[in-house]
């Protein structure tokens, strides 16, 4: 029996748009009709997207049906804290959506992807190079290119090229040498070297993003107990030096033991977040009723905070499932698929989408210390917006040859 | 307009939660329903994109021959007992013409002939009106159940 077309998915995230955009639009006085402009729009984008995947068969369709809600929820948010960025999330979407047509096609098409192992290191190196030579900083981590006024994240773009280059080994014989180091060995170094680059960034969370994913893709693709220990031993080491040594992360630390300490200063964004989350309860205080914008940072990083203060806990516990049923899927693709590049691929970019909202999502709840890095799909920012599309259109692209095996 | 947008919100957050669970739910189903789907691997003979029916039905339980797929290769098949159906099975529980399907505007249709046992959609006796067949539901006709793969 067909389900009716209210009891759809598709059908839910486009009453949640209406809804939430409806309710926007009359939120700021004099009213503003580019609010239903942009609701239009993102509506239109989800609609049309999945309408293609569906019906020209494009693979999963539940990939992108999740995102598209996270999207809505997403931009629901940013418009609802800063309304000039939420006009600039829509333009990035659109960006983004043409990116994923474009990578699903060239993934899709392209198949010597898993030949290219030095081009992925080179590029990697080459744009560590470059931040570090023409980059910018801002917020407090040297980790931006500006071209032609328009900023991009560097990192965003070097843990794609990171999973490329660790799946060309895992996905492939992994018995091989490189300079008479042993392959498995040559990875595990150069995943330091990767990590590396990133502390001189200040980039802690992609650092700690990079690690996990290379740490996970070791323990599933081989059976080295002892390189799995060193690794950890490693990992302790270097962050209990970090913890010596660098005044960054000793605030972290303290912020995430004890932030009432020094709230007025350095404690002040991970307890306006807490207090924000307190405030929410169970069903949050309705969207435009609470006050997320006292939060530094809240239509990026910080953005879960909001979503748990205006949407209550029940709704900070739908978004986790929404990524939870996210990392599934992905992690279904990969299963089903046979041993090679794509399946490496796969279970890289699940895991690395699984790490990167655990570690927001904890750090802000402060479970874990925080370390900044995007919610994918929610937060504002076009890099990351873009790349997690980049992550997306490959998922896609690896699904849709699965099923056409 | 600040208290009727403020008891709006108030309203409507229970609305945004309720409907963000549905869709959860929806989503969680109809993976169930995928899986279900994939531990039936397709036959051999059927070629991709092609809908069929799957018998779930035990054959050696069954006095009558029956196949254990059946392409659905035309734009309009009629199921019954009779040897003018596109599909004739000899099922004395099934009536001479039993039950029709057609595809039209991309999904298939399925209608009961007026059969005097009835036709069952996952579990459910169908009434007079045709019904559209998803991936994955079950149909029930005299003895025989049916997967539908579409």
């Amino acid at each position: 029996m067909k389900k009716s077309i209210a009891k759809r998915p598709i059908f839910m995230v486009a009453l949640i748009n209406v809804l939430a955009f409806a309710l926007l639009f009359i939120y700021r006085t004099p009213l503003n009709y580019q609010t239903l402009y942009v609701g239009g729009s993102i509506l239109a984008l989800n609609l049309v997207t999945y309408t293609i995947i569906r019906y020209y068969r494009l693979g999963d369709e539940y990939l992108f049906l999740i995102v598209s809600m996270l999207i809505t929820i997403g931009v629901v948010m940013i418009c609802r804290i800063n309304y000039s960025l939420g006009i600039a999330q829509v333009g990035w979407y659109l960006i983004a959506i043409c990116v994923f047509y474009l990578v699903f096609a060239a993934y899709r098409f392209i198949g010597f992807w898993g030949r290219l192992r030095w081009l992925y290191l080179a590029l990697a190196i080459g744009l560590f190079i470059a931040t570090q030579i023409i980059g910018t900083t801002i917020n407090g981590a040297k980790n931006w290119i500006v071209i032609g006024g328009y900023s991009f994240q560097t990192s965003e773009v070097i843990k794609i090229l990171f999973i490329f280059f660790l799946s060309c080994y895992f996905g492939g014989e992994r018995d091989g040498f490189v300079f008479n180091i042993k392959e498995k060995y040559f990875i595990t170094l150069m995943t330091y070297a990767f990590m590396g680059f990133l502390i001189l960034q200040r980039e802690w969370g992609f650092t700690l993003l990079i690690f996990a994913t290379y740490f996970i893709m070791l323990y599933i693709y081989e059976n080295d107990r002892l390189l799995l220990l060193a690794n950890l031993l490693a990992a302790f080491f270097v962050g209990f030096a970090g913890y010596k040594l660098l005044r960054h992360i000793q605030i972290r630390i303290q912020n995430w033991i004890n932030p009432w300490d020094d709230i007025a200063n350095t404690g002040y964004q991970i307890t306006q977040s807490l207090f924000a989350i307190a405030a929410g309860g169970f069903f949050g205080r309705g969207l435009g009723l609470g006050s997320p914008e006292v939060i530094p940072e809240v239509y990026s990083d910080f953005i879960f905070a909001a979503i748990c203060e205006e949407m209550g806990i029940f709704g900070g516990v739908a978004i986790i499932l929404l990524y939870l049923i996210f990392m599934y899927r992905g992690l279904k693709i990969a299963l089903a698929l046979g041993d090679g590049f794509d399946k490496s691929i796969s279970l890289g970019i699940s895991i690395m989408f699984g790490f990167q909202t655990f570690i927001i999502i904890g750090g802000v709840i402060k479970f874990i210390p925080l370390t900044g890095i995007t919610l994918p799909f929610i937060s504002y920012g076009g890099s990351s917006l873009v790349t997690s599309f980049v992550s997306l259109g490959i998922l896609q692209a690896i699904s849709a040859k699965g099923g056409a095996e | 307009m600040p208290t009727i947008f403020s008891a709006l919100s108030t309203i409507l957050r229970y609305v945004f939660i309720t409907i963000i669970y549905l869709f959860i739910f929806g989503i969680i189903r109809m993976i169930f329903l995928d899986i279900k789907k994939m531990d039936i691997p397709r036959p051999r003979q059927i070629p991709k994109n092609m809908a069929y029916l799957q018998l779930l039905t035990d054959k050696k339980s069954l006095y009558f021959d029956v196949d254990s797929v059946y392409p659905l290769d035309t734009e309009h098949i009629i199921i019954g007992r009779s040897e003018k159906c596109d599909i004739s099975i000899n099922d004395l529980y099934m009536s001479t013409r039993h039950v029709q399907l057609w595809f039209e505007d991309g999904e298939w249709y399925i209608a009961d002939l007026g059969s005097t046992n009835g036709t069952y959609i996952n579990g459910r006796k169908m009434k007079d009106e045709p019904l559209i067949l998803d991936s994955g539901d079950t149909i029930k006709i005299g003895q025989l159940e049916f997967l539908v793969v579409i």
